[in-house]
């Protein structure tokens, strides 16, 4: 017994208080579930049920599409549609639907995704992995990416195509939604906000700027391109200054050379029942690639060049559609 | 030679002695207190006596436009008809001046050239009561000169320094130029950074209307941290415009009208943020107006010994809720020095959300409840709905406080600014989902959590000090119970 710790019978008089406990207040708030629903898309399947809520998951991404053949939600962002993928993958779950049937909802939790924000986690990016609920841990973009690179590690040409596939591909990704995309298009990929029914443009326009500061952040991408990057972060982007183009164009031709390549690859390669993660990785820049409007140089470019690609695709998300 | 020096020392030595000794300074403070009373019973005699302020010599008012320094001897000296109300006007004058960042201090030389006498039936003066038989013609007046004194201040002034506020402290950097253009405008651009406020930026510009109205305006930027576990960081950048009274007299009730639009994005910092706050994580715009109604009859804002408050404030945000919050607060002393003093204090607010089903309030515009400042014995915003860890604050709360301070009870330091400290506290913080608002009071008046404690309070004039040892007496299982000692810093308390 330390002179800090407390008597014993004083701590015996303490330990009667509170004197009474009542039962917790209610969090009940009918606003706040209306949201959950609505920024809520469970995944499908008899794997997708789980009998204890805390073995549950939910994966927050930007903002979902609908894919034009089938009534599948899929994240707009190749990164959260690669980790949207994995988990249907690794789990045997199949693809959210995208349009809800609130009246059918089962009581029993599910695997989820979720509109969030990126201000939902501390390196402001997605996607985000919530395990658990009430004992949880939130898995940042870094560690989802870090961890699905790591399930390619026994295979090294799959992980080389793949750390390819995260510098080349994904900087011209960034490239062409930062500088090919109105702010309106821009905001359908990347903000929940713009969903029909949200109305809150105002918002939207206000954040547009912070959201695309913290994008390129991501991946280190503003470390590889620091022009971009500056150019980006401030308040006048000049798309059509003649040096800017000098350094768009090396990225996107490097791009195309690279999906040339693959396009090659996947023509000699039969599709098979269970995708690698080298697969789902060309599938979720391909599929997020044709959610692109029409005018953006890289989608005429797959639709044009790149058909196997495509078709490959749409194969494995067949695959994942219940 | 020796024998007169041997007496000077002798009389200087017993001066010295009287004037040190502690039967010098009773007589002393004995003759000073005599005068105080003396010129106050003088006062209350003649506070009825009828003047008329004819003139004003003002010295070193190059500083203010001439309008302006006009606008507020019309306003306060120019309108007094008798003793009490020149005093009284003269005092406020000077505090007005001072306030309003005219002048770096003022003062007032009243005098009298004499007195006239001034036709009844021409002149309306207040509180003369004749007998029916017995009206005069004319009345007596005193002819009153004011001999104004102006201090004119620095217009320029940078200053650094600390902060204290509820549970917080800063450091901040400070530019202020003052009184621009002679009517008292104000231009302040400040940087402070802190332990909950990381970084707060804010260039505001204030300029008096009149002797009773303020026009404040700014612009700001500041990042906060929210939440019972820190667990939320909110960057704010808005702009805020209000209209501000500042009356004073008895049973005067003071305003503020304001308009606020700000850009409010809430960033979660934790690695297991319950639901509610992640979806709550994100950007949204809040443009609201609202008006705050105070009847401050306090003799000290920070610890009162006596005096009534009444506070009501409304909040309109375009398109979101309407929010309303009324604090009464009550203080009574007994005793000589005012050994014992009972303060009592009574909150309650409501919120009402226009889309009740389908926009849920932002966590910033919640209330919330708990802490060294507000229900004691309970952590920070330790009070109501809980979402597994986090609070998320609710949309209606009642709270309550009883305390009781008295003097220490050693002569020696019985006179200092500390004070014993008894308290009983209590209250409720619910979400009320939009019920009437009768359910609501029904909701709020049951199962309080209550807690009560003692221990030692610093009344200091810039801000109160307490350490208390608290310990909760019911609670609801979810709130956070702080049980042992538990320190608050802060201007107001429950």
């Amino acid at each position: 017994m330390t002179i800090f710790s407390v008597p014993g019978p004083v701590k015996a008089l303490f330990d009667h208080f509170p004197l009474q406990t009542y039962p917790s207040i209610s969090k009940r708030d009918e606003a706040m579930n209306y949201e959950l629903a609505q920024r809520t898309y469970d995944f499908q399947g008899p794997n997708a049920l789980q009998a204890d809520i805390n073995d549950t998951f939910t994966l927050g991404v930007y903002n979902t599409f609908q894919e034009p053949s089938s009534d599948v939600a899929l994240a707009t962002d190749p990164w959260c549609l690669y980790a949207q993928l994995s988990l249907c993958k690794k789990n045997s779950l199949k693809l959210p639907r995208a349009t809800k049937a609130e009246s059918n909802r089962p009581s029993k939790p599910r695997q989820k995704m979720a509109l969030l924000s990126p201000l939902a986690t501390q390196n402001e990016s997605l996607p985000i992995l919530v395990e658990g609920y009430n004992k949880r841990f939130i898995r940042s973009s870094d560690d989802i990416h870090d961890s699905l690179k790591s399930r390619a590690a026994e295979d090294p040409p799959q992980l080389m195509y793949i750390s390819l596939l995260e510098h080349v591909i994904y900087d011209c990704w960034m490239t062409q939604v930062l500088y090919h995309l109105n702010n309106d298009d821009f905001l359908k990929l990347y903000s929940f906000e713009s969903c029909p029914g949200r109305n809150n443009l105002l918002v939207q326009r206000l954040a547009v700027q912070g959201l695309k500061a913290s994008l390129i952040k991501r991946n280190e991408f503003f470390l590889r391109h620091k022009v971009l990057a500056q150019n980006i972060e401030s308040t006048g982007v000049s798309y059509n200054s003649t040096n800017l183009l000098e350094i768009l164009d090396p990225i996107l031709e490097r791009c195309k050379k690279v999906f040339l390549q693959f396009e090659k690859l996947f023509q000699s390669k039969q599709f098979v029942d269970s995708p690698t993660h080298l697969e789902l990785k060309i599938a979720s820049y391909v599929l997020c690639i044709m959610n692109l409007p029409i005018k953006v140089p890289l989608r005429s470019f797959l639709e044009e060049r790149c058909k196997t690609l495509v078709n490959h695709s749409r194969a494995i998300l067949n695959k994942f559609k219940n | 030679m020796d024998r007169f020096d041997s007496d000077l020392n002798e009389r200087l030595i017993e001066q010295s002695r009287l004037n040190s000794g502690p039967t010098s300074q009773d007589e002393q403070l004995g003759k000073a207190i005599k005068l105080q009373n003396y010129y106050s019973q003088l006062l209350n005699k003649k506070s009825s006596e009828l003047v008329a302020v004819n003139g004003v010599i003002a010295n070193n008012s190059e500083s203010i436009r001439s309008q302006v320094l006009q606008k507020y001897l019309d306003a306060t000296i120019l309108q007094a008809k008798t003793v009490g109300e020149l005093v009284e006007s003269a005092d406020i004058l000077d505090t007005k001046l001072v306030q309003h960042g005219l002048v770096e201090n003022a003062q007032q030389i009243l005098g009298s050239r004499g007195i006239f006498q001034l036709p009844l039936i021409k002149y309306h003066f207040t509180s003369q009561i004749y007998d029916s038989v017995n009206i005069p013609e004319t009345v007596s007046v005193i002819d009153v000169i004011s001999q104004l004194q102006l201090f004119p201040l620095r217009k320029f002034m940078a200053r650094t320094g600390t902060n204290i506020g509820n549970g917080e402290g800063d450091g901040y950097l400070q530019f202020q130029l003052r009184n621009m253009f002679g009517g008292g405008e104000q231009l302040r651009f400040d940087v402070t950074k802190g332990t909950k406020t990381f970084s707060s930026y804010l260039i505001n510009y204030a300029q008096p209307l009149n002797p009773w109205w303020v026009w404040d305006s700014l612009f700001f930027k500041n990042c906060r941290q929210m939440g019972n576990r820190n667990s939320v960081e909110t960057l704010l950048r808005g702009f805020r415009t209000c209209l501000r009274s500042g009356f004073y007299g008895d049973n005067v009730f003071n305003h503020e009208v304001f308009c606020d639009i700000a850009l409010r994005s809430n960033k979660m910092n934790s690695l297991d943020t319950c639901d509610t706050l992640l979806y709550q994580a994100g950007d949204d715009v809040k443009s609201s107006l609202g008006h705050i109604i105070v009847w401050d009859k306090r003799d000290n804002p920070v610890s009162a010994s006596r005096g009534s408050l009444f506070r009501w404030y409304n909040e309109l945000a375009l398109g979101k809720f309407w929010k309303s919050q009324i604090e009464l607060s009550r203080a009574q002393s007994w005793f000589q020095d005012d050994w014992l003093t009972v303060n009592g204090t009574f909150k309650t607010g409501y919120i009402h959300n226009f889309h009740p089903t389908t926009r849920s309030l932002n966590i910033c515009d919640r209330f919330q409840n708990g802490g060294g400042n507000d229900v004691r014995s309970f952590q920070y915003m330790g009070l109501g709905p809980k979402d597994i860890y986090d609070s998320i604050g609710g949309d209606a709360f009642l709270s309550y406080g009883i305390s009781i301070f008295t003097r220490l009870p050693f002569r020696k330091i019985s006179h200092s600014n500390f004070r014993l400290h008894w308290f009983f506290n209590g209250g409720k913080l619910v979400n009320h989902n939009n019920l009437y608002l009768q359910d609501v009071a029904k909701a709020l008046s049951t199962q309080h959590s209550t807690s009560v404690g003692f221990g030692l309070v610093l009344k200091h004039p810039v801000a109160r000090f307490e350490l208390n040892f608290a310990l909760p007496v019911t609670c609801h299982t979810g709130d956070s119970i702080r049980k042992g000692f538990q320190y608050g810093i802060g201007l107001s308390f429950l």
